[in-house]
């Protein structure tokens, strides 16, 4: 295209403008690749000396601003979405540079780490560990007056770290294809193995299925609501003791008998040597624990 | 031996930018496109709007994109001249062949008759 003529030649952008340009053209360049992007700011370069003109030099800065934003958004959301239908698009879920992805993975990395050291903390406070260990825990790491642990292993912490964790190395991982079909839309997620990402994605997601079968496991508790099929009436009662046939003493801070239709009595077992407590109503409707021996032969 | 496959049916904005690209004949690059698409639509349009249904239709092969020499008003950046191509026509004319195709029987909307014939 020799015979184009080439555009008119005035004065260039100062050096604080062409870095300021160079910016948004490599911002341009990552949703729209150079060339284009190259093809843009230069029109909209060509654009503002006709609004300075009209409008003054600071407001044909801004207009380039915003030109440049808006397109961009309005660039980074037409690659997303299919093209009228006829074909199938395909979009990663980042479009992030090696080096960004590299830290993405970092960043990962460090957030998962207040998680890891309450799983191992945790872990290494069970029985099976040696008693120099576990006091030296007590002192650290689970001393309620050391305010940097208790931040390190604050619920907060340990979980908005994982979330984060997971939410930064998934996105690199996933593929999203969206294909339209005559009455239908067909969506499709794909994930592509990226070691690093895959590493810490699931360090974040293990840790976090630890902690809450964990949490899970620690709070189960099966309530009863029916006994022999229908619940008539209960009784609640606050701290009871008792010393046990064995010389120990029984507490009880709190409990709850269900009576049920023809049972006055619901024995249940403490593993005392067989001994059975149960619930029965006197006369002037109070209720009293009431332990009995175990049977000869039991 | 299958069919030859028809020419695709173009967009409201491809068919414009594709005309304008037609009218502007070798100015046609970002700018006077973007200029006469305005005019045409009578109101703004974002950078978005035209240049990616411009990057679509040449990776299709309707229009061939070729840059200019850089120049100094641009801050030394090249131009993207857009031509039109065989298969651009051919969408082109496959476009209003449908158009008129949908209007013809209709002539009572186009003189500002707007219920239905009975």
């Amino acid at each position: 295209m020799s015979r184009r003529r080439s555009g008119p030649t005035t004065q260039g952008p100062s050096p604080t403008e062409s870095k300021w340009l160079g910016r948004a053209e490599r911002l341009l360049a990552r949703l729209v690749g150079a060339e284009l992007a190259e093809a843009i700011l230069g029109d909209l370069q060509e654009l503002r000396p006709t609004v300075e003109a009209r409008r003054g030099k600071a407001a044909s800065w801004l207009w380039l601003a915003l030109e440049i934003v808006g397109g961009a958004a309005t660039l980074a959301a037409q690659r997303l979405r299919p093209a009228g239908g006829r074909q199938e698009e395909k979009q990663s879920m980042d479009n992030w540079s090696a080096k960004f992805r590299r830290a993405a993975a970092a960043i990962g990395l460090v957030a998962c780490m207040p998680a890891a050291v309450l799983v191992t903390g945790g872990l290494l406070q069970s029985d099976w560990s040696t008693p120099a260990l576990r006091s030296a825990l007590e002192r650290t790491l689970f001393n309620p007056d050391l305010l940097g642990f208790r931040v390190l292993i604050h619920p907060a912490t340990v979980l908005s770290g994982l979330l984060l964790a997971a939410g930064l190395n998934l996105i690199p991982l996933l593929r999203v294809g969206v294909e339209r079909r005559p009455g239908t839309l067909v969506g499709t997620l794909a994930l592509r193995i990226r070691a690093a990402h895959l590493g810490v994605a699931l360090l974040a997601v293990g840790l976090l299925g630890v902690i809450l079968s964990y949490s899970f496991v620690e709070n189960y508790e099966v309530v009863p609501t029916h006994v022999d099929g229908q619940r008539s009436g209960q009784v609640e009662g606050a701290i009871m003791s008792r010393s046990l046939p064995s010389g120990e003493r029984l507490i009880l801070q709190a409990y709850t008998f269900i009576e049920s239709p023809g049972t006055e009595m619901l024995p249940f077992h403490l593993g005392d040597g067989g001994w059975r407590y149960g619930a029965t109503r006197s006369a002037d409707g109070t209720w009293h624990i009431v332990p009995t021996p175990p049977a000869r032969g039991d | 031996m299958s069919r030859p496959k028809p020419p695709e049916v173009l967009s409201r904005i491809e068919e414009i930018l594709l005309l304008a690209v037609w009218e502007l004949g070798e100015e046609a690059y970002g700018v006077p496109i973007r200029r006469r698409v305005e005019e045409l639509f009578g109101r703004r349009l974002s950078v978005g709007s035209v240049y990616v249904p411009l990057d679509r239709m040449a990776l299709a092969g309707l229009l061939s994109a070729e840059f200019g020499p850089p120049t100094a008003v641009r801050g030394g950046r090249r131009k993207r001249y857009y031509r039109l191509t065989a298969k651009g026509i051919a969408a082109l004319r496959q476009t209003r062949r449908l158009s008129r195709r949908i209007w013809a029987g209709k002539p009572a909307l186009l003189q500002g008759i707007h219920s239905p014939r009975k």
